[in-house]
């Protein structure tokens, strides 16, 4: 009789884990859904920002009147918003378990968003001052030094846009924006037309083009960022 | 590679997890006919005391059984001095006035020692007792209850840290807890595998018939008796009313040394009694309970890995962000929005992981409840649930390892 209960206790409880599992798996398989809706919402308003400023600068420049103190905010905003769309696509990419195709579809949307903003930035330099500085970083995934290059360049970054104005609230130099590749995603030819066009070789990476001309293969350090910034 | 890993282990954990919870429901019953027993069963017993060098815990070892609530008639007591080279012998023989017989002999293992005296033995019970244990008042009187069913070959008391200041003996107090609980669901499904030296007691004619004690090179005589037992079809209960104190391991050393002895011991049984697992002849034991130990140490290696290499690219995180970068240690916390995090969580994981941290917390809960054991809530006993629950799995992981390799160079068995 016992013997008879136990066997019932095994299957029931067998049951129950596949119930719980599943239920998990279909949590999983809604948010995952969530996830991308989300990071889709923040890609497509962050299109649409950059759209609405290459009119504005178009327009602008045909009225032989290119008003940077309009300009600035918006690049600064763009910039801002690019930032916070390649954390929540990195944040939500890596929780995903069923949708990494469509993240993956995400991230090739991101790189191409990324490299818009690059001919922005190239475009309002033209126009404006030197207020802000491009580095168009390449990386590769699961790559030690190129994970070390990144939270390098976080810091740096952040430390150097932090500290634009001297103590009598003079500006000592512009903002730099880090705009960052998977240097091996081979899903779009942009990426590679860019590295060849740079010459960086897909071997030496991690890899930094500064301010549209400088190539830097390989780890650099604080310290060097700080060389090349004059800091 | 790993998430499948993990996802078939978090799988497999709460299977387990659920089967425990299924069968203490069950069990529940069982317990309750248990605390409403009728005594006035009292058989014969003979308490052997193994002892070798005890001489700092005899005495009291010796008052506790001169103190249970059992007629005096109807129990010996013997001390086996195993060729102490202390004050043992001498200490014991002072209680000689009370009955109890001590005898002397060279120093041959704990097997032999309890062999004397169960070779002197004419009781219906026979209960061996460690010299550094404590067995309260109730304790005896509760456990020859079990002995009313025929079949019933062994029983076992649940074994409580009589030591538990220091963090290393509060962390083994969580772990005799969720030992007492478990046994109690063994016992249940006939699974009783081992009858702790600490207190257990045996039908003498039983043990006389399957042949004594192991008494060649096996460390865990109590491991063996129980796993021989139940080779011979016989039954061994669990008594989680009945309660022992015992002294803990109060060192890393010490802890890890037990241990290998315990892992040792059971790898040397579990080969010698090979033929019953995956056995159906042996019911839930052979086809459940034996293979899942075995399970049981690949499970812990694994996922004490998968936390390893979780905490490794942790630490690196950290070396890379704070040394390498230069990021201040409060920059390392991710302020998440509500959303954000719930985004971040992965459910496929969490969900099995939920279900099998509360029915843990369920056990333990229940395990005080059944004890009549108050839950200690102090600072230092969270702290110790914490590193039991993240440090010691490590600590049993590297005892595993360790025996394993010793076993596999056929290296000398130590006690």
């Amino acid at each position: 009789m016992k013997e008879q209960y136990i066997k019932h206790i095994f299957i029931t409880s067998l049951i129950a884990a596949i119930v719980i599992f599943t239920s998990g798996i279909m949590i999983g398989w809604v948010l995952d859904n969530y996830r991308t809706d989300e990071v889709l919402s923040i890609i497509k308003d962050n299109e649409l920002n950059s759209e609405s400023y290459n009119i504005e600068q178009i327009f602008l420049e045909n009225m032989g009147n290119t008003d940077c103190e309009i300009l600035t905010p918006r690049i600064e905003r763009i910039s801002e918003d690019l930032g916070e769309t390649g954390r929540e696509l990195q944040r939500y990419g890596s929780a995903s378990d069923f949708k990494k195709e469509e993240f993956d579809y995400l991230k090739r949307r991101y790189f191409l968003m990324e490299i818009k903003f690059y001919n922005l930035i190239y475009n309002y330099q033209d126009s404006c001052e030197n207020e802000y500085t491009p580095i168009l970083y390449f990386y590769k995934i699961d790559d030690d030094v190129s994970e070390m290059q990144g939270y390098v360049l976080d810091e740096f970054v952040k430390k150097y846009n932090e500290d634009t104005t001297s103590e009598n609230g003079d500006k000592k130099h512009g903002k730099v924006v880090v705009l960052s590749i998977d240097g091996e995603y081979d899903e779009d030819p942009l990426i590679s037309t860019i590295m060849n066009t740079y010459n960086i070789n897909i071997d030496n990476l991690p890899a930094m083009i500064i301010n549209f001309e400088t190539i830097r293969e390989g780890f650099v350090g604080k310290d060097e960022l700080e060389t090349i910034f004059n800091i | 590679m790993l998430e499948y890993i993990m996802l078939i282990i978090s799988f497999i954990g709460l299977y387990l997890a659920i089967i425990w919870f299924n069968l203490l429901l069950l069990g529940k019953k069982e317990i309750e006919e248990c605390k409403k027993q009728k005594r006035g069963y009292y058989p014969s017993i003979t308490f052997a005391i193994p002892a070798f060098n005890e001489e700092k815990t005899i005495a009291k070892t010796i008052e506790s059984i001169l103190e249970i609530n059992y007629p005096k008639d109807r129990y010996e007591i013997y001390v086996i001095d195993d060729g102490s080279e202390d004050n043992t012998a001498k200490i014991a023989k002072r209680y000689q006035k009370h009955g109890i017989t001590v005898i002397s002999t060279t120093n041959h293992g704990k097997g032999h020692a309890l062999n004397v005296a169960l070779k002197r033995s004419k009781k219906e019970l026979f209960a061996c007792i460690d010299a550094d244990s404590y067995i309260e008042k109730e304790s005896v009187i509760r456990i020859v209850q079990n002995f009313r069913k025929k079949g019933i070959s062994g029983c076992s008391s649940s074994i409580l840290i009589r030591n538990n200041r220091k963090i290393i003996e509060k962390i083994q107090v969580f772990e005799y807890m969720y030992a007492a609980i478990f046994r109690q669901i063994y016992s249940f499904i006939n699974c009783m595998y081992v009858t702790p030296g600490v207190l257990s007691v045996y039908r003498t004619d039983d043990l006389k018939k399957e042949g004594n004690f192991d008494e060649a090179d096996n460390i865990t005589e109590d491991l063996e008796i129980a796993l021989r037992l139940h080779n011979r079809h016989k039954h061994i209960a669990f008594e989680i009313r009945s309660i022992t104190h015992t002294a803990a391991p109060n060192t890393l050393n010490a802890l890890m040394r037990q241990r290998i002895r315990w892992f040792r011991g059971y790898i040397y049984n579990a080969r010698k009694y090979k033929h019953m697992h995956f056995n159906k002849e042996f019911g839930v034991l052979g086809l459940f309970m034996l293979p899942l130990n075995i399970l049981g140490v690949f499970l812990v290696f694994i996922t004490t890995t998968i936390a390893g290499d979780g905490i490794a690219k942790w630490l690196k995180y950290i070396y890379q962000r704070v040394i390498i970068a230069d990021t201040s240690i409060f920059d390392l916390i991710d302020m998440l929005t509500m959303k954000q995090t719930l985004l971040t969580i992965n459910f496929t994981i969490s969900i099995p992981l939920i279900v099998i941290t509360l029915i843990g917390f369920y056990f333990i809960y229940k395990a005080h409840k059944i004890t009549e054991k108050n839950i200690d809530l102090s600072l230092k006993s969270i702290i110790s649930f914490i590193l039991f629950l993240t440090v010691y799995p490590w600590l049993i992981t590297i005892s595993w390892i360790y025996s394993i390799i010793q076993e596999l160079r056929q290296s000398k068995r130590v006690w």
